[in-house]
């Protein structure tokens, strides 16, 4: 898969994340989509190829938080190793029906996961960085947080989807027929 | 396969060990050029997608509420005349007030030096309670400024300063803290965020009396609010006699989840 369509890609997903998302959908429900990008990613071809693009959205959308720059890196490359690591993974992914089954699943426990983890690395930069800059809001398991977790499932079949018709189609059709002429 | 494992989890150890340098380096302050700079490529986008999507949001909603048109056009009708029966008795207790004013020799209200700015973009991790605004540096903003809607309702301060983007936290953000102050009974207590979008008015004496629908402004203690900015009404009173001090949940007037354009007070 070309960087550019990469780049473009992750671009956009933290561009929305970050900008468009909050008029349609209030906090407690919004998708974390570069999430669901890295998890493709790293369902796709592997965590190490796109380790690189993961620290590249990770960096994306530190620049538009309160965070420390690093801190959304570290929490995503910890977990696309944590799936990586998941060998059952490549054995149902010729399965379609079960291997998006198990995609929904990864994306749910990794949400859950992302966001305990996003307290507990909070409040460890609050302690030992003395940054009193730093708030966190419990995990609160309600229908708000069930809607998340269906968004982000949804967005993560989105951007798989996508991801597999840039592998096949890897070349914009304008640029390609630019080049040959 | 061996030396491969190897490598990758070396590559693994160093990828995670420069991050945490990384953050540490960054809870030091380093992170702000990196971030204005970022932010200074990235914030054309933010506002581009952010005003595109807040029209595309507003025609879905504006199609989901045709059926309510007509019933909430006749309350505004019965509303808009009486508030210009309270608008004609407001222009004589205003007249009246600037006299007294004058002759107590306190400043002119509602004459702040405001710089009007989009939100651009919000913080995903902060449950709805940090924003990004198209004005920085560049326009006179710094650290701690007020920030406020029309009619001069409080919704935050400025947190962090870039170039020409700036973080503005809000009063529902569970670090805020803001001196208060409740107009009917002149209660004093201080407004804190709690979990949610929501606002407390903590501290208050147990010997004040504080009811629901009571206004509650700023108080201008301590100077980092001005005196006067509405934060909103009292809703439930909490209180207990075995309790140092009373608490009260707080309405604001303002929908924190649709928020616009924003005013940052520069001087007061």
């Amino acid at each position: 898969m070309k960087n550019f369509n990469l780049f473009i890609l992750v671009s956009i997903v933290v561009l929305i994340q970050l900008s468009a998302l909050g008029s349609f959908l209030s906090p407690a429900r919004m998708p974390n989509l570069a999430l669901a990008l890295v998890i493709s990613l790293v369902i796709f071809q592997g965590f190490e190829r796109y380790l690189g693009w993961v620290i590249f959205s990770g960096f994306l959308l530190d620049a538009g938080t309160g965070w420390p720059m690093g801190s959304t890196p570290l929490l995503l490359v910890l977990i696309a190793l944590g799936i990586d690591k998941l060998n059952s993974v490549a054995n149902i992914r010729s399965g379609q029906s079960l291997f998006l089954l198990s995609l929904a699943v990864i994306l749910v426990l990794s949400l859950f996961i992302f966001d305990w983890a996003s307290i507990g690395l909070s409040s460890i930069e609050k302690h030992f960085l003395n940054n009193s800059q730093l708030t966190y809001s419990p995990v609160k398991i309600d229908f708000d947080y069930l809607m998340k977790s269906a968004y982000t499932v949804l967005s993560g079949f989105l951007i798989y989807f996508i991801l597999k018709k840039l592998q096949t189609n890897d070349f914009p059709k304008i640029f390609q027929q630019k080049a040959s002429s | 396969m061996k030396i491969s494992f190897l490598k990758k989890t070396w590559k693994f150890i160093f990828t995670v060990a420069l991050l945490v340098a990384v953050i540490f380096i960054s809870s030091r302050g380093a992170d702000n050029p990196v971030k204005g700079f970022m932010l200074v490529i990235t914030s054309p986008f933010f506002k581009t997608f952010r005003i595109f999507s807040g029209g595309v949001a507003g025609f879905f909603d504006f199609l989901g509420s045709i059926g309510d048109l007509k019933r909430e056009n006749e309350e505004l009708t019965k509303q808009n005349q009486e508030l210009l029966a309270e608008n004609v008795r407001l222009e004589d207790a205003e007249k009246e007030n600037e006299i007294l004013r004058r002759e107590v020799n306190l400043a002119p209200r509602g004459k702040y030096d405001l710089e009007a700015s989009f939100i651009i973009a919000q913080d995903p991790e902060s449950q709805g309670n940090r924003f990004l605004i198209d004005k920085g540096k560049d326009s006179g903003i710094s650290e701690n400024m007020p920030v406020i809607v029309s009619d001069s309702v409080l919704i935050g301060k400025v947190s962090e300063v870039f170039p020409n983007t700036s973080r503005i936290s809000l009063i529902t953000d569970q670090g805020s803290a803001v001196n208060a102050e409740v107009i009917e009974s002149g209660a004093r207590g201080i407004v804190r965020g709690t979990f949610g979008l929501s606002l407390i008015l903590d501290m208050i004496s147990q010997a004040d009396v504080v009811k629901e629908g009571d206004k509650v402004i700023t108080s201008g203690l301590g100077k980092e609010f001005p005196r006067g900015l509405l934060v909103g009404k009292i809703g439930t009173v909490e209180q207990s006699p075995d309790k140092l001090f009373q608490q009260a949940t707080i309405f604001s007037p303002v929908d924190f989840s649709d928020l616009r354009v924003v005013f940052t007070i520069k001087n007061f």
